[in-house]
């Protein structure tokens, strides 16, 4: 527990083990914070993998499988909206706000068409409820019950 | 009303079973800074907060957060896969099995089931949100500490991500404290 106590006092800067203090642009500091708001200017890229043509704002192509090309636009859309709940007339979030709507909506389509549902209106088969179907986000591959005894 | 999306914000795939590890990543679910608490915090905020823009980031920080409570259990849960009884005791994680089994409950590292008292909401708007700015510091604080606890890389990535998160809402609720100041709250 020393350790970790002197760990703590060496990291009063707000640092531990590389990860800076700061958030998206944000910058935050004692005196409680800046009011400069998010740099838009960073599209987010996603891990790489195999590309299947989704683009983010900047018109870039977005890198990794359709679930992660998926993950990444809504995390720049959550990001978005909460920006924007306080920016509610910046320009330039609201347009790359709306692209990634956009996109988003034609990576969603695509993917309910070709792996399943991701939310229960999303069910496209006519003749089968996938909503019920795993893998469920917690779940690793073969993992749909959990198996052995305990 | 809400609209569930079968996905995690952020990727949670955990290679190595870790019971000790599991014991202490449950306070970001139930503990006093933890994501439940989160949740519950800015949702009930909301109700009678003086301004739209205010209720928008409550809202909406608020419903990520319900997503980091999902993010926290899956830790948990892909962390607590396939334990043997032996495994269970040398990992301290024998207090937190006899009463849940490797079920997922909101509690704190030291046992304390989630309690509404860590949490705070007043109709007074000003009080509320200093109320948050501190909770998005306390959180960010805990997981530095479990960022000091932990080895496992998989499991740090998404601490990590959860981490910025805290430091991404402080500066929202920083900017509707300033929204609120400017009309004289
Ligand atoms: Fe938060």
């Amino acid at each position: 527990m020393n350790r970790a106590r002197n760990n703590g006092m060496n990291n009063m800067n707000g640092r531990v083990g590389g990860v800076t203090n700061n958030g998206t642009g944000g910058r935050t500091d004692m005196n409680g914070t800046n009011y400069n708001g998010t740099n838009m200017n960073g599209g987010y890229t996603a891990p790489n993998g195999n590309g299947r043509g989704g683009r983010n704002a900047n018109g870039a192509a977005l890198s990794g499988s359709l679930a992660e090309q998926i993950r990444a636009l809504c995390f720049v859309k959550v990001e978005l909206e909460l920006y924007l709940d306080t920016h509610p007339r910046c320009r330039t979030a609201l347009d790359y706000y709306y692209q990634t709507v956009e996109e988003l909506k034609r990576l969603t389509e695509e993917y309910e068409n070709t792996v399943g549902p991701l939310t229960a209106m999303g069910n496209v088969s006519t003749d089968q409820w996938h909503w019920v179907d795993g893998p469920w986000p917690w779940q690793q591959a073969g993992d749909f019950m959990r198996e052995g005894d305990r | 009303m809400w609209i569930y999306q079968k996905q995690l914000q952020h990727p949670v795939k955990i290679e190595r079973p870790n019971p000790r590890l599991a014991s202490i990543i449950i306070t970001a679910l139930g503990g006093p800074d933890g994501e439940t608490g989160a949740a519950m915090r800015y949702l009930n905020q909301r109700y009678t907060m003086p301004d739209g823009k205010v209720v928008g980031i409550l809202t909406d920080v608020g419903t990520e957060e319900m997503g980091h409570q999902e993010m926290v259990a899956s830790i948990v849960y892909q962390l607590t896969r396939n334990l043997t009884p032996d495994e269970i005791i040398a990992g301290g994680f024998d207090k937190y099995y006899v009463d849940h089994g490797a079920g997922i409950f909101p509690a704190s590292a030291s046992g304390m089931p989630f309690n509404a008292a860590s949490i705070a909401s007043k109709e007074d708007a000003l009080a509320s949100i200093h109320e948050d700015l501190a909770a998005e510091q306390k959180a960010r604080a805990m997981y530095d500490n479990i960022l000091r606890l932990s080895d496992d890389p998989d499991v740090n990535d998404a601490i990590k991500f959860l981490r910025q998160r805290e430091i991404v809402h402080f500066q929202r609720f920083g900017e509707a404290m300033n929204i609120l100041r400017d009309k004289n709250f």
